[in-house]
């Protein structure tokens, strides 16, 4: 799974990638063909080589350096069309041969500008970053030594072409059309056995510029990366010595943003997951489905050699992320949301039963059908999970679970006076969305007190009150 | 040497013609080739999408090629650049593309004859000559268009040079007559320029504009469905903004409004005009009003009493006849 086709179906991997200030469509590229990953060591070096960019982009004159790289990524083109000409032997024309130089000449200013990257890398990494000298590529294409990003042939290359040029002037001021017509076709000739040999020339630094634009798009993917996880406290994932998540502090980056245009905070959450099924209880509108969303999106983050967006983690890398999280209704197929749900689930079972670690994320398991069958139906999948090797945290609403389980509920409404007026934008700042730890599982009764902060009709709550008491 | 003096008091200026072969192109190299004497102006050029083909591609009459001169600095596509009969350093390479491939930005080094394209709409038209500028440019020319195809408004540049001729009409009073309402129609008044600035970046679409300038999308997909889509356009809506061409269709419907007084039609500039000059010579009498989002200065006319078929006018009759009804300079391409 590449990071483009996770930003589809991922809503807040999409909110990230937006966020990022990419400075080329290189680097954009780059980041979008970025793998899914299992693998520990290349995960490692990730992580290692968007802290050492961070520490870099620490100090004032580095931020300088950063902010002239930008300048000329900005401008920097994809050559990856024109190197392919090369490696089929075609004649490059005069843009291409001019993309070929402009490339080069912006390389080597990236070099220049960021010359001192490797102090700051680990030892393993040194050299990661470093460009492929292409001082030759340019001397091939600047043969009058101007090191200015422009490009025609020269009459530095060849001694006949020039005389040519000279024929050429002096027909068009004796206004001989057939003559300067014919001078014209001379030149061109000319010119194309200099594209020739120059395409020959530059074919040599074929696996150069392949490596080259692989760089550049590194570059430029590793201090956008950097610098959005810097402004935005994600930090470093560490791997766990203990196989559990943990995170102290997580949070998902939309509903951060979305909040601070409200003026509000987000308040993050502590939690902890281990092989034994996680059961999360809480309120209506207690945030239960964001704290799946969280996992998943931290999840899919340190997987693609990402920070995660918590205070401190501890990682555990899994084969996939599954998830049943939203309404699965699929009238096209005539399904119903219930039934949509159950082969969601049963897809996830199919999966944990073969045995690899997944992170199975299930909201409101079985809430469309009846409260009888929908707890017997948790409790059995809880008990099929708790058999398998997987990481998973499944919400319900469901009281009388019995299956053993890492019981945490959402602490919910604040008590307070119950009586005061709270308008709808309040609600949020009257729940404590933190997670504790529950055993006895009695869900809290909060449907009714929600309804009533949401003014809706008196008679249908006040009657519904009336039956509970009964 | 006729208003080149005129034309150095502005850093852009567009170049149109009333039809295909009323002389644009010969007033384009006339222009060119008397700036390349004033050694001090370095002149750009580009064009608003393709143009300069060596052959006119709906006549297949032959067509003068647009002829440059060193240092002049012009824009034209990727694949149209080859096609260059001149030695020319190129500066640089856009990121957007045109249907024609990327825009290239090139130096002549030598003179010669060039193909012009350029970009296809105003906004980015406008980043263009902004970049023609930046690599040095003094004067940026733009080889225009008065077409329903052109998304791109050459009234964006300073002012205008409008070419027109026997092409148009080899009847004189007919010639006359249309050219004099294409001078009508750039006369036209602009709108205030906070809302001129937002309708610019729209390419599609119908729209009304409320008093505090909200732009209200009518959902109509195109003007040629107005019928379909009469009742949007109710009696309170009195300022409507139509981001192509206007018809006289639109024109005749909007004349039986009771409150055509009230209403004030709003066009991108005077090359959206596809209505006859009657039609629209009637709604104004009736007190409906017609403004521009970019509005057009132009400076000169010049005729090419010539046909493609071989037809002459009367060149000095013709530009009697003209000068009649448009107050400005007028010169025959040919004989200047």
């Amino acid at each position: 799974m590449t990071l483009k086709e996770a930003i589809e179906k991922h809503n807040g991997l999409s909110f990230v990638f937006n966020e990022l200030n990419i400075s080329s469509p290189i680097g954009r590229k780059t980041i979008l063909e970025t793998n899914f990953s299992k693998d520990k060591d290349y995960l490692s070096s990730q992580y290692s080589i968007i802290e050492s960019c961070q520490t870099y982009i620490s100090e004032e004159i580095n931020l300088k350096a950063l902010k002239k790289v930008r300048g000329v990524l900005a401008h920097i083109n994809d050559i990856s069309g024109t190197v392919k000409q090369l490696e089929q032997n075609l004649i490059l024309d005069d843009i291409s041969l001019f993309q070929i130089k402009q490339f080069s000449i912006f390389c080597y200013k990236i070099s220049s500008y960021i010359f001192d990257i490797d102090n700051y890398l680990e030892d393993n990494l040194k050299g990661k970053l470093n460009l492929p000298d292409l001082n030759k590529v340019i001397k091939i294409l600047d043969p009058e030594g101007l090191m200015l990003s422009q490009f025609y042939i020269y009459n530095a290359y060849s001694k006949e072409l020039a005389k040519k040029r000279q024929e050429w002037e002096i027909a068009k001021k004796q206004e001989d059309e057939t003559k300067v017509n014919n001078i014209y076709l001379e030149i061109e000739d000319l010119e194309n056995e200099i594209r020739e040999r120059l395409s020959k020339e530059l074919k040599v630094y074929f696996h150069d510029f392949i490596e080259a634009i692989r760089l550049v798009g590194k570059i430029d993917k590793s201090f956008a990366l950097a610098e959005y996880f810097l402004d935005n406290n994600f930090t470093k994932p560490i791997f766990s010595t203990t196989n559990q998540i943990n995170y102290k502090e997580l949070s998902y980056p939309p509903l951060v943003s979305k909040l601070k245009e409200l003026n509000k905070t987000y308040q993050p959450i502590d939690i902890t997951l281990t092989h034994k099924p996680c059961l999360v209880t809480g309120a209506n509108m207690a945030g239960k489905t964001i704290l799946l969303k969280s996992l998943y999106l931290s999840q899919l983050l340190l997987q693609f050699g990402f920070f995660v967006p918590a205070k401190e983690s501890e990682i555990v890398l899994v084969e996939d992320i599954l998830c049943s999280i939203g309404d699965h209704q699929d009238e096209e197929a005539g399904l119903s949301s219930y039934a949509s749900e159950i082969l969601l689930l049963d897809n996830i079972i199919k999966k944990v039963k073969q045995g690899n670690q997944y992170l199975v994320l299930v909201d409101e398991l079985a809430r469309t059908t009846n409260p009888k069958e929908g707890v017997a139906l948790v409790d059995s999948f809880l008990n099929i999970l708790s058999q398998h090797n997987s990481f998973s945290v499944t919400t319900t609403h469901y009281s009388g679970i019995t299956t053993q389980a890492n019981r945490l509920r959402v602490k919910g409404f604040i008590p307070n006076d119950r009586q005061k007026e709270i308008s709808i934008n309040e609600i949020s700042n009257q729940i404590d969305y933190s997670l504790i730890e529950d055993h006895e599982m009695i869900i809290p009764n909060e449907a009714l007190y929600l309804a009533d902060l949401l003014k809706v009709d008196k008679e249908f709550i006040e009657g519904a009150r009336k039956l509970i008491k009964k | 040497m006729p208003f080149i003096n005129d034309i150095l008091k502005y850093k852009s200026i567009s170049f149109v013609g009333t039809e295909k072969n009323t002389g644009k192109t010969e007033t384009l190299n006339y222009v060119l080739s008397r700036l390349c004497s004033f050694s001090n102006t370095v002149v750009g050029i580009t064009s608003i999408g393709i143009d300069g083909e060596k052959t006119d591609q709906v006549t297949k009459t032959s067509k003068p090629e647009i002829r440059i001169y060193p240092n002049t600095i012009f824009a034209t596509s990727e694949l149209l650049y080859p096609q260059k009969q001149i030695t020319s350093n190129i500066l640089a390479l856009s990121s957007r593309s045109t249907a024609l491939g990327k825009l290239v930005y090139a130096q002549a080094i030598s003179s010669g004859k060039v193909v012009l394209a350029g970009a296809s709409n105003t906004v980015w038209l406008k980043e263009v000559i902004g970049d023609i500028k930046n690599f040095g440019a003094d004067i940026v020319l733009v080889d225009g268009a008065l077409s329903r195809m052109s998304f791109g408004s050459p009234s964006i540049t300073e002012a205008m040079i409008l070419s027109t001729g026997a092409a148009l009409s080899f009847n004189m009073k007919t010639l006359v007559r249309k050219t004099s309402f294409i001078y009508r129609m750039t006369q036209l008044k602009a709108i205030e320029s906070n809302l001129a600035e937002k309708l610019l970046e729209i390419e599609n679409g119908i729209y009304s504009i409320d008093e505090n300038n909200n732009i209200i999308d009518l959902e109509i997909p195109s003007i040629l469905m107005i019928d379909k889509h009469k009742e949007k356009l109710t009696s309170d809506i009195t300022k409507i903004f139509i981001s192509g061409i206007i018809t006289d269709k639109l024109i005749q419907f909007l004349k039986t409004q009771k409150n055509i007084k009230d209403i004030e039609l709003i066009i991108r500039d005077f090359t959206r005009v596809f209505c006859t000059p009657e039609n629209i010579s009637s709604y104004l009498e009736k007190g409906g009003k017609l403004k521009v989002v970019q509005p057009t200065n132009l400076i000169a006319i010049t005729i090419n009493p010539t046909s493609p078929s071989g037809y002459n006018l009367n060149s000095d009759k013709l530009i009697e006849e003209l000068r009649k009804e448009i107050p400005l300079p007028i010169y025959n391409i040919k004989e200047i």
